[in-house]
């Protein structure tokens, strides 16, 4: 931690100071009862806060938790100056007796993240601010002996009249319960809402903070019925609760440092295991404590699952990137409440790295074995919708005409034969249509003559001048000799359709034991990988051949499709 | 040719239905069917024993459906150089065209299967193959001529010209020519000449000959 070191250790100081101060005050002081235990008691609930306060703050300094649980310490130390004999500073010390619990509220609602996230808890925050201040002025305003007769006179008295100070004490009062039966019930509603994770966080702090502010509820409630008394004083059980408060913190911070410590060992230890049935999912899952924790995966500039179906990353969740040498493998989507803990994910995060990796490759195999899936149902959708509507269509008209026809011979020979030839001209349709179709399933000719009589077939039905400079006379394997056609076939319709190219030219050669197929085009350039889906097509298919192809398109310069085939 | 003495056949398809029509249209249309064959070494066993005039051969036969028919129909050629060969493509696929007349179109021809039904070219084409002549598809002549190139030394040929082209690439004589196109045969030869030197192609009288020279220049786009 580089963050500064003097301010905590400056607000230590002057903790500590006051401190000394409230024991000056309250050991002098002519109107506290048992001083000594008073002071006791103040100053360990006091110095506990300042203290865990300034701890939590020095390990996450931009978390203003820990700066809060000080000020809420700090807040309590002022308490112990209503023991001051000195008219002015008792008055001002009962002013600021109850501000620790206008702290300990804010605390409440900025709790875990330091920030209060939404602007009714703010208006809480505030109206309990106004109320700690504001409750003690009906009493000192009209003269404080009627809760304390020991205690100095109030600096700020103006009236004499008890009764109006006793009226102002119950709205102060009542004012009060209205503020506490609020803090009560958005708390449980934090609660409600809290996942799993988030549970385990706001636990401690939370049921502390409903158990002393219904206490205090109580306390003022019983004041009201029973008439004022010394302000600022929580009865034991409510001191109980509040000196636990840093503890219980203090614990939860190490308990999770430990256990989230311990995780990520177990994690890197059973990261070289073989995978269980959740995986390496429910392997981070159990290590960051976080059930619904997803894993996805960088593949082609785009997020996927495991299963290779595309996925975004989720609006309401944190994610983690997971990077390896420096390439993004994938993300650990979690709750934002692990936020609080970067230094924990950020080490399961470089844990999981490397078991990614491998689990990022069969996400990426997935989706390309998905979308060869994919493609294969379009074709045969395509091609039965080219049959239904093509030859089927007219070898039913055909049936149809043939049949009239019979009916015809005897009565009008002449129609019969004018049918028999119309008949004949459908059938040709019929015969053309299923011969391009079939070429465009498998040519003929690349099964049987290989692919130069392929490509060359492919030349002479190309709509622009094809120039063929190379293409090798031996077999090569038909997976390769397949893989390579498409790619030729696709590259020169899209030269045809988009490019603007005067001519194209097809290269095959065999390089270092692959095949490597380039079609060049004199065109505009500027053409887009993304586009359609068959480039995409094209790229799993060679693919599925651990080859690779790559697109060269500069604006202006033409287009140069390269794939390269191991053979 | 005399038409007392019918042509000798022999029929090589593998699809029973499609060789008993074909027979049939044979010899309804006079022809004399000497054999028929379901595969390719039966073919060639009934071609040396029948020494037909033709054989009229498909090109997919078992046992490994590729082009066994194509094979079998080089290899009458080089055996018996009394027999033509007249074979049937499902495909319109101009290499096994060229492949096929590439060295010598005499006595050979390439047709789309589809032809069969129009009888008239189908038996014409069987007749000038038997007569040493050559027949090739008109489909795969219109995609030889259709090609598109840079410089296409073909814009210069005029609409009629081209037509002209595109019979002689089919493997027609002149007279054949003149009578498709409705014109004297005197006019045919022009057009031809014009065609060969437009071409830069050297002239050249004989039927088969002209064909190998149009069918080598068109290949090699």
């Amino acid at each position: 931690m580089t963050r500064p070191t003097r301010a905590p250790a400056a607000l230590a100081l002057a903790g500590l100071a006051l401190g000394a101060l409230g024991a000056v005050v309250v050991a002098s002081s002519s109107h506290v009862d048992r001083p000594w235990l008073t002071l006791a008691i103040g100053l360990f609930i006091g110095e506990a806060w300042i203290g865990a306060g300034l701890y939590a703050w020095s390990r996450r300094p931009s978390n203003h938790v820990g700066l809060l649980m000080t000020w809420t310490g700090f807040a309590w130390l002022v308490n112990l100056l209503v023991a001051a004999n000195g008219e002015l500073v008792f008055t001002l010390a009962v002013i600021a007796s109850n501000l620790y619990l206008g702290a300990f509220v804010h605390l409440l609602m900025a709790y875990p993240d330091g920030r209060i996230r939404r602007p009714l808890w703010r208006r809480l925050v505030q109206a309990t601010y106004a109320l700690c201040l504001l409750g003690p002025l009906p009493l000192l305003l009209s003269g404080f002996e009627v809760a304390c007769d020991t205690c100095p006179q109030s600096a700020i008295q103006v009236t004499s009249d008890e009764t109006l100070g006793r009226i102002g004490d119950v709205a102060a009062s009542s004012a009060a319960l209205v503020l506490a039966a609020w803090v009560i019930w958005v708390l449980a509603a934090r609660w409600r809402a809290a996942s799993v994770p988030q549970r385990r966080t706001l636990g401690p702090l939370l049921w502390s903070g409903v158990a002393l502010i219904a206490l205090v509820a109580a306390t003022i409630g019983a004041q009201t019925i029973s008439g004022p008394q010394i302000p600022g004083v929580l009865p034991l059980a409510g001191q109980l609760v509040f000196a636990s408060v840093p503890f219980t913190f203090l614990a939860g911070l190490l308990r999770s440092r430990v256990a989230r410590a311990d995780a990520v060992n177990e994690l890197l230890v059973r990261l070289g295991e073989a995978p269980g049935t959740d995986g390496l999912r429910g392997r981070l899952a159990d290590a960051l404590g976080d059930p619904t924790l997803k894993l996805l995966y960088w593949v082609d500039e785009g997020w996927v699952r495991k299963d290779g179906r595309p996925a975004e990353l989720p609006v309401g969740a944190a994610w983690t990137p997971v990077e390896l040498d420096g390439q993004r493998v994938g993300a650990i989507v979690h709750d934002r409440s692990l936020r609080a803990e970067p230094e924990v994910l950020n080490s399961v995060a470089a844990a999981a790295g490397l078991a990614m990796r491998s689990e990022r490759l069969e996400a990426a195999l997935r989706r390309s074995r998905a979308r060869i899936v994919e493609a294969g149902l379009q074709e045969r959708r395509r091609l039965e919708r080219n049959l239904h509507d093509g030859a089927q269509q007219r070898l039913v008209a055909l049936s149809l005409q043939l049949r009239i026809a019979q009916n015809q011979i005897g009565k009008a020979p002449d129609k019969a034969v004018e049918l028999v030839a119309s008949a004949q001209e459908e059938l040709t349709r019929a015969l053309e249509e299923l011969r391009e179709l079939a070429r465009g399933i498998h040519p003929a000719v690349l099964s049987d003559r290989g692919l130069q009589a392929a490509v060359e077939a492919l030349a002479v039905r190309s709509p622009l001048p094809v120039k063929i400079e190379e293409v090798p006379e031996e077999r090569l394997p038909e997976p390769v000799e397949a893989a390579a056609y498409f790619v030729i076939a696709e590259a020169l319709t899209n030269v045809a359709k988009y490019a603007d190219a005067s001519e194209a030219t097809v290269a095959v050669k065999r390089v270092n034991g692959h095949a490597q197929v380039e079609i060049r085009d004199d065109g505009v350039g500027g053409a887009d990988p993304c586009r359609g889906s068959g480039l995409r097509g094209l790229a799993d298919r060679v693919g599925a051949l651990d080859g690779s192809l790559a697109l060269d398109s500069p604006p202006g310069s033409g287009t140069t499709l390269r794939a390269e085939i191991p053979v | 040719m005399s038409t007392d003495t019918p042509l000798k056949v022999v029929v090589a398809e593998d699809s029973v239905l499609l060789r008993e029509g074909l027979v049939r249209l044979l010899e309804d249309s006079g022809f004399e069917v000497a054999g028929q064959a379901g595969d390719a070494e039966d073919l060639l066993r009934k071609v040396g024993a029948h020494k037909p005039d033709v054989a009229v051969i498909d090109v997919r036969m078992p046992p490994s459906h590729t082009d066994e028919g194509l094979r079998a129909a080089r290899k009458i050629r080089a055996d018996h150089p009394g027999t033509g060969v007249l074979v049937l493509s499902q495909y319109v696929e101009e290499a096994y065209a060229l492949d096929l007349l590439s060295e010598s179109t005499e006595s050979t021809g390439y047709l789309l299967k589809d032809r069969v039904a129009d009888v008239d070219t189908f038996t014409d084409a069987v007749r000038r193959v038997a007569g040493g002549g050559s027949a090739l598809d008109p489909e795969v002549v219109a995609l030889l001529l259709g090609r598109r190139r840079r410089e296409d030394p073909l814009e210069g040929l005029t609409a009629r010209e081209r037509e002209v082209l595109g019979l002689m690439a089919e493997g027609r004589s002149n007279a054949a020519i003149a009578e498709a196109l409705v014109v004297t045969e005197r006019a045919v030869e022009k057009h031809v000449t014009s065609i060969f030197s437009k071409l830069d192609l050297a002239p050249t009288v004989e039927d088969h000959r002209r064909v190998l020279a149009v069918l080598a220049y068109l290949r090699s786009g």
